[in-house]
């Protein structure tokens, strides 16, 4: 039964990788973009013109392409970004650790706040600790990103000069060692708060709804006729039971620090893969945008996997399903 | 007890990161105080266009020519002031009686940034392998050449037709030792960060979109520059590299967006803006349509359709609240970076602002409102035309006023707005009406000018020629090809003179404005910055870059308490944004506000269900 339950899901995921290897070719092919365009104006010979093309795997019938490219993708080769002319996967290896640091820290520290403060809402609303916190996390969660991100900037940043302006680090000192980290760390601040800040609201509030959902259970009743503190009742009964609906959310949250952010790096200048998005989007850059999509889309499909199998072993209920 | 031990460590976990986060800013504050141990003097600039590549043989845009304008000297310089001849590797020339053949002297002892000699080898080198290879840019000015090393510090360059730029040779000279051993494809793939070079700076580090660092050549034959090292740092945003400017991270920057310019003043300021112009210039472009490709509108193959067009825009206005006064309307093409070459209008060719004249020229040319629905239309055919732009553009804000004084002279106009790639496609195959785009002009006239002649007007859309408004003009041409080989500079200057009157007149294009570069750099750290060309042009970013070797530093050695005072600077400035943060707060509080009212609601309905 078990094995089945396993079994299913790992199918699943499967399929779904599958079809996005599928759609990936054909999203990107539906953009309407020349990759000789940038090479206009200059003199191209035709066996030039030739290489180009087949460089960028642009030869060939549109059946010849999708074959080449699904079995370079299943080998992980993703050609050469049409942009920079560097390989895409050089290209985002670099970016990766900028992206994985900031967004994997942000993602923790945004997954225990938001816990935290959904939980102690949902086992008193209407408290005054309730309204505040949900008002709180609310705001900041309709609050645009990139607007929070450029207040952030204006005001931490660029008045004040608590906190640098953008990149990773001080390029004008050749820094290593603790200040080195020190200098890392400066960096990873604002950007690290404006997403906190911006994603706090979805996990309080899932966490308080289903804490709301808990508050009538019968176990509860039981916990305190055994005589329980109310604490130990949160803490132990109540708290287990509404954490799970939080799982998905947390296990997809880091499929997406794969994605990185967008817009948080875009403000920032972030090096990290959220801006290789941008940029490539911005030059049309189709080999760069595909593995970026690619990439996401799988990490995205595994953190998937991982919640339900992790919610198989932690609620029985599902695996009996 | 195990239970209290719990709770408290979960709070001494949130407890953690804020103390994290004060650490981090307090060390921020004190860090500036002990790093001085040896002092490395950077100059930081920022800019928000990241390099293609940094090899001079494939890339083309403006930050690599920067960045290229630092690493390589060139056989001769253009004056800061007025782009008039200067030495530059060669210390003298010699031209000969025929005009045909300049021998060069180059500078004694010239040394790679490696510690290789540069010799008369490495010119003739890169002239002739770049004229064989057609390396982009530099085959405009060797195509004609052939040089020879006829000694250490000599070399013979000959031309094989007359050719007014000489004895002015300003192409990157590059190692023939780092790229002879490349054939032609390496060296195009070449990624360019071999870092040899001869100008003052050469390249040390590379991250795409992140920034390029440059060091000090030590083997640099000019003035000794005021900083070690050069930091040209890419910004996503405009909006970030303008406050990175006002927190001192960078000490000048470019693309300063004209809503942020308009708030900057001149002065004692830490901050100085700095418009320049180089003759960039912003167009209205025709399918003038004399190839029989395409499916332009024919009405525009009259001249009479093009001039109603150029009179009934009214550029001032552009001028006025477009650029927000930061250039000047549109005559002519600008052919040059150098004001020296504008075309200026005589009173009766003038095209300028006049809704009545360029009513009668439709109607002269056939072209009337007959049924009065506002359009006007010539043998069951509507006058209205398609007017593509560029979304990202700052010229987009051009379109909704062209479309109006159109549309009252009786020519609607279908607007579509497309990525520069798309809409280079579509001029390549001719299927388009109007377009709004522009143009930034290299020194020497001659390269804007050849895009007009009729070889560069496109036939084949697999071969898409320069010539954007598939115009043709013969007179135009013959000029052309005069100026080419015209050894006399004020002859030279009365052929370019006409040929842009003849643009200007049969109005392929309506010039919209020719606009200024908005810079900004921080006066309270850096002096004596160079505008190429002198007064007017922009201090980065320009022709042949002169500012990195004439800045000086502010009150040097007074850099210990740098930080502080860079706080200091960002509140000195803000009065003059005043008005950003007052809309940014506003909003702030009117979102807060409408938030706790929302929530405070939802509850009360909660309540009241309970």
């Amino acid at each position: 039964m078990n094995f089945r339950h396993v079994g299913r899901k790992l199918v699943g995921a499967i399929g779904m990788l599958a079809f996005v290897l599928v759609f990936n070719f054909f999203l990107f092919r539906i953009v309407d973009s020349d990759p000789l365009a940038k090479y206009r104006g200059r003199v191209l010979t035709e066996e030039k013109r030739a290489e180009i093309i087949e460089r960028f795997g642009l030869d060939g019938s549109k059946w010849d392409q999708f074959r080449r490219y699904i079995s370079e993708t299943v080998r992980l080769q993703f050609g050469y970004s049409t942009d920079s002319g560097r390989p895409v996967l050089e290209q985002i290896a670099d970016a990766l650790p900028n992206t994985l640091l900031l967004v994997g820290i942000s993602t923790v520290i945004t997954i225990a706040v938001g816990l935290w403060l959904g939980a102690k809402s949902g086992w008193r609303p209407g408290s005054r600790f309730d309204r505040s916190a949900t008002g709180f996390s609310m705001v900041f969660y309709a609050m645009p990103e990139f607007w929070l991100g450029m207040l952030l900037l204006v005001f931490a940043a660029s008045r004040t000069g608590w906190f640098p302006t953008g990149g990773v680090r001080d390029l004008t000192q050749d820094l290593s060692g603790w200040s080195m980290i020190v200098d890392r760390a400066e960096h990873l601040v604002l950007p690290t708060i404006t997403l906190v800040l911006a994603y706090l609201g979805s996990y309080a509030l899932v966490m308080r709804t289903s804490m709301l959902e808990t508050l009538g259970e019968d176990y509860l009743t039981v916990a305190r006729a055994k005589g329980l503190r109310d604490t130990d009742v949160m803490r132990r009964h109540a708290v287990p039971n509404a954490l799970l609906p939080s799982v998905s959310l947390i296990a997809i949250s880091f499929g997406f620090v794969v994605g990185g952010a967008i817009t948080t790096e875009t403000v920032f200048s972030y090096p990290g893969l959220g801006l290789e998005t941008y940029d490539a989007i911005q030059a049309n850059d189709l080999p760069m945008l595909q593995a970026l999509f690619f990439l996401s889309s799988a990490a995205l499909v595994f953190a998937n996997l991982a919640a339900d199998l992790l919610l198989g072993v932690l609620d029985p209920r599902i695996r009996r399903a | 007890m195990q239970h209290a031990g719990r709770g408290s460590r979960s709070h001494r976990r949130i407890a953690a990161l804020a103390a994290t986060a004060l650490t981090a800013s307090g060390l921020a504050l004190a860090g500036a105080g002990t790093a001085g141990g040896q002092e490395t003097v950077t100059f930081t600039v920022a800019t928000t266009q990241d390099a293609d590549t940094l090899n001079p043989l494939a890339g083309f845009l403006v930050i690599d020519f920067e960045v290229w304008n630092l690493q390589y000297s060139s056989v001769t310089n253009m004056a800061a002031d007025d782009f008039s001849i200067e030495p530059g590797l060669a210390e003298e020339w010699e031209v000969s009686d025929d005009g045909l053949t300049v021998t060069y002297t180059l500078r004694e002892g010239l040394q790679w940034s490696d510690g290789e000699p540069l010799t008369a080898e490495d010119v003739a080198y890169t002239i002739n392998r770049s004229r064989d290879e057609e390396w982009a840019n530099h085959y405009a000015t060797t195509q004609n050449l052939d040089a020879v090393a006829v000694d250490e510090r000599t070399v013979e360059v000959t031309t094989s037709v007359p050719d007014p730029k000489l004895p002015a040779l300003t192409v990157y000279i590059l190692p023939k030792h780092i790229y002879e051993p490349m054939d032609a494809d390496a060296a195009y793939e070449h990624d360019g960060l071999d870092g040899v070079g001869s100008g003052p700076f050469t390249v040390a580090e590379y991250r795409s979109s992140e920034f390029v660092r440059m060091e000090r050549n030590p083997n640099w034959w000019g003035p000794e520059p005021a900083m070690d090292q050069v930091i040209i740092r890419i910004f996503e945003s405009s909006e970030a590299q303008y406050q990175a400017l006002v927190a001192g991270e960078v000490d000048a920057i470019d693309e300063v967006p004209e809503e942020i310019f308009e708030t900057l003043e001149e002065g004692d300021g830490a901050v100085a803006p700095v418009a320049g112009n180089q003759g960039g210039f912003i167009e209205l472009a025709m399918n003038a349509g004399c190839m029989e490709f395409g499916d332009g509108h024919p009405a525009l193959e009259d001249v009479r359709v093009r001039q109603a067009i150029n009179h009934a825009i009214n550029r001032q206005e552009l001028v006025d609240r477009v650029l927000l006064g930061n250039g000047v309307p549109g005559t002519s093409i600008y052919p040059s970076a150098s004001p020296e070459w504008d075309f200026e209008p005589s009173e009766e060719e003038e095209l300028g602002y006049d809704p009545e004249r360029s009513a009668e020229l439709l109607d002269e040319a056939g072209w009337t409102d007959e049924d009065g629905d506002g359009v006007r239309s010539k043998d069951g055919r509507d006058l209205r035309l398609r007017l593509f732009d560029r979304p990202a553009a700052a010229s987009a804000d051009s379109t909704e006023f062209i479309v109006e004084w159109l549309g009252d002279v009786g020519i609607p106009t279908d607007v579509a707005s497309h990525e520069d790639d798309q809409l280079t496609a579509i001029i390549g195959q001719g299927e388009y009406d109007l377009f709004i785009w522009g143009w930034v002009p290299y020194v020497d006239p001659d390269i804007l000018l050849s895009y007009f002649t009729s070889a560069e007007v496109t036939t084949d859309a697999t071969a898409p020629g320069w010539n954007d408004a598939s115009w043709c003009n013969e007179e135009y041409d013959a000029l052309y090809d005069e100026q080419q080989v015209e050894l006399d500079p004020e002859r030279r200057r009365e052929i370019v003179d006409e040929m842009l009157r003849i643009f200007y007149v049969d109005a392929p294009y309506a010039v919209l404005y020719k606009y200024d570069d908005l810079q900004a750099v921080r006066q309270d750290r850096w002096t004596n910055f160079s505008r190429q060309p002198a007064e007017t042009g922009p201090v980065l970013f320009n022709n042949t870059s002169p500012s990195y070797l004439t800045i000086e530093r502010v009150g040097a050695g007074d850099d210990a308490g740098g930080e502080a005072a860079d706080g200091a600077g960002g509140s000195d400035d803000s009065g003059t944004n005043a008005g950003v943060i007052i809309a940014i707060v506003v909003g702030a509080l009117a979102v807060i506000g409408g938030g706790i009212f929302l929530i405070n609601r939802r509850r009360r309905t909660a309540d009241e269900r309970e």
